[in-house]
C-alpha cells in the first residue's frame, strides 16, 4: 500500500517555498521581462557566491553551531583579492610591489589566508569549548577591524581584465558563476553523503557524544569543518569581488544572516544533524527569487527587508515546529 | 505457570513492599531532577540545542505564530507593491 499524500503536511513543510513560487507567478503575470533568459542569467549569477557561502556555514550549522564571521569574511576575502589583482597600471594600486599573479594563484592565496581564520574559529569552538555563536561573533568583530587595517577604509578598484571576466564571462550560455556554483555544489554533495568526514558531520550533529564514544574525533571533524567554511567565504569573497568590481569594508555585510536563513528554508535544522545540499539551493533561490519579485513589483527595498526578516522568522519556526512533532 | 507464579510473587512482593518502597521511590525522585539538571549542563553549552531551551511550547500556538506572520509577510508585500502604484 503506497503512503498518502498529506496535503497540510506538505503545505506545513514548504509554505514558504509555496509563497514565493506564487509571489513569482504573480509577478512574472504582472510584469515585463520577469520570465526572460536575461532576469534568469542575473538569478543565476546572485545565487551563486551566495549558495557557496550556504555551502560553508551548512556544516557548522548541521554540527549544531553557527558562524557569524562569514559576511565579514566574504569582505576581507573580497577586499584581499582586490589587493592581489588589481591592475598593474591602476595609480591607487594598494600593493604597488605586488607582480602581476594569474587570479587562480590570488585565489589559491585568499584561500589559504581565510582558511587559517576558519581553523581559528574551529579551534576555539572544539578545543577551548567556547559556544559557536560568542566564537564567530568575536571573530566578525576581529575580521572586520583587520579588513579596516588593511584598507585604510578606502574602496577599492581598478581590477585586472581577467580577473573581472570570471564574473561577467560565460561558457557559452552559462555563466562562470554557475560553474562555480554547480562544481561547489557538487563537492559538497560527494562530501556530505559519500566521505566519511560527511558521516562524521551528521553524527555530531545528532549527538556529538554518542559520536565521540563511537571513536569520531569531534575536534578535527569540527577543525575541519570550519576552515572548509573559510575556504567557502574566500572563494564567494573572490567572486563577489568580480562580480562587482570593487570593493570595501561594507562587502559582505550581513550575508551570514542569509546564508543561515536560506540553509534554515532549505532544511538544514538549527538543532544540529539534518541538511542537503539540494535544500541549501532551494533555500538560496527562495531568498534571491523573493528580492528579485519585489524589485520587479518596484517595491521600495525597506519592504524587502521586512519581507526577509519575516520569512527567516517563518523559516525557523517551521523548523521548530517539526522538532517538536518529532519530541 | 512459572510465568504466572513469577507475576503473582512479583505482584505480591510489589504489594508488601509498596510501603516500604515508597519512600526509597520519594527519595529518588527527589534525587533525580537533580540529576537530570546536572546532565543537561553537562550536555548542552550556552546557546546550544536552543530548542531544548525554549518553554513548553505547543504545536498549536505555534502553528498560530506562523500563520500570523505568513499573513504579516503577505500585507508587507501588498502594501508595498500598492505603495510602488501610488494606489497607498
Amino acid at each position: 500500500m503506497g503512503k498518502s499524500f498529506n496535503l497540510k503536511k506538505f503545505i506545513s513543510n514548504n509554505a514558504i517555498i509555496i509563497l514565493i513560487v506564487l509571489l513569482g507567478i504573480l509577478t512574472g503575470f504582472t510584469t515585463k521581462n520577469f520570465f526572460t533568459l536575461n532576469n534568469f542569467k542575473n538569478l543565476v549569477v546572485n545565487v551563486s557566491p551566495r549558495f557557496i557561502i550556504a555551502c560553508g556555514v551548512s556544516g557548522c550549522l548541521i554540527t549544531k553551531g553557527t558562524d557569524l564571521s562569514a559576511g565579514r569574511a566574504v569582505g576581507l576575502a573580497a577586499c584581499l583579492s582586490a589587493m592581489l589583482l588589481q591592475s598593474l597600471d591602476y595609480s591607487a594600486r594598494m600593493l604597488p610591489w605586488m607582480p602581476d599573479i594569474p587570479w587562480p594563484v590570488a585565489l589559491i592565496i585568499v584561500m589559504v589566508i581565510m582558511g587559517c581564520f576558519g581553523a581559528v574559529n574551529g579551534v576555539v569552538i572544539s578545543m577551548l569549548k567556547v559556544p559557536p555563536f560568542i566564537a564567530t561573533l568575536g571573530m566578525q568583530t576581529i575580521i572586520y577591524g583587520l579588513c579596516s587595517l588593511i584598507t585604510n577604509n578606502q574602496p577599492m578598484g581598478g581590477y585586472k581584465k581577467s580577473y573581472l571576466t570570471v564574473a561577467s564571462g560565460s561558457l557559452g550560455p552559462i555563466p562562470y558563476l554557475m560553474i562555480f556554483a554547480v562544481v561547489i555544489g557538487v563537492y559538497f554533495w560527494f562530501l556530505y553523503n559519500k566521505t566519511r568526514h560527511g558521516k562524521y558531520m551528521y553524527a555530531i550533529g545528532g549527538n556529538e557524544n554518542a559520536a565521540q564514544v563511537a571513536g569520531v574525533n569531534v575536534t578535527a571533524s569540527l577543525i575541519r569543518i570550519y576552515i572548509l567554511a573559510g575556504c567557502m567565504y574566500a572563494l564567494a569573497g573572490f567572486l563577489v569581488g568580480a562580480k562587482a568590481g570593487g570593493a570595501s569594508t561594507a562587502t559582505g555585510n550581513g550575508y551570514e544572516l542569509e546564508a543561515i536563513a536560506a540553509c534554515t528554508i532549505g532544511g538544514v535544522s538549527a538543532n544540529g544533524g539534518v541538511g542537503r545540499v539540494g535544500g541549501i539551493l532551494i533555500g538560496v533561490l527562495v531568498f534571491e527569487i523573493l528580492k528579485i519579485c519585489l524589485q520587479f513589483l518596484g517595491v521600495d527595498p525597506a519592504y524587502t527587508y521586512i519581507a526577509q526578516g519575516l520569512v527567516i522568522v517563518i523559516a525557523v519556526a517551521l523548523d521548530l515546529r517539526k522538532y517538536l512533532q518529532k519530541k | 505457570m512459572e510465568g504466572e507464579r513469577k507475576g503473582t510473587t512479583e505482584q505480591g512482593a510489589a504489594g508488601l513492599d509498596g510501603a516500604i518502597g515508597q519512600d526509597t521511590m520519594e527519595r529518588q525522585a527527589a534525587a533525580d531532577p537533580e540529576e537530570d539538571i546536572s546532565g543537561k549542563k553537562e550536555e548542552t553549552g550556552m546557546f546550544e540545542s536552543i530548542y531544548d531551551r525554549l518553554p513548553d511550547i505547543s504545536i498549536k500556538s505555534l502553528d498560530r505564530f506562523i500563520v500570523l506572520c505568513v499573513v504579516v509577510l503577505v500585507m508587507v508585500i501588498l502594501v508595498g507593491v500598492l505603495k510602488a502604484r501610488h494606489l497607498l
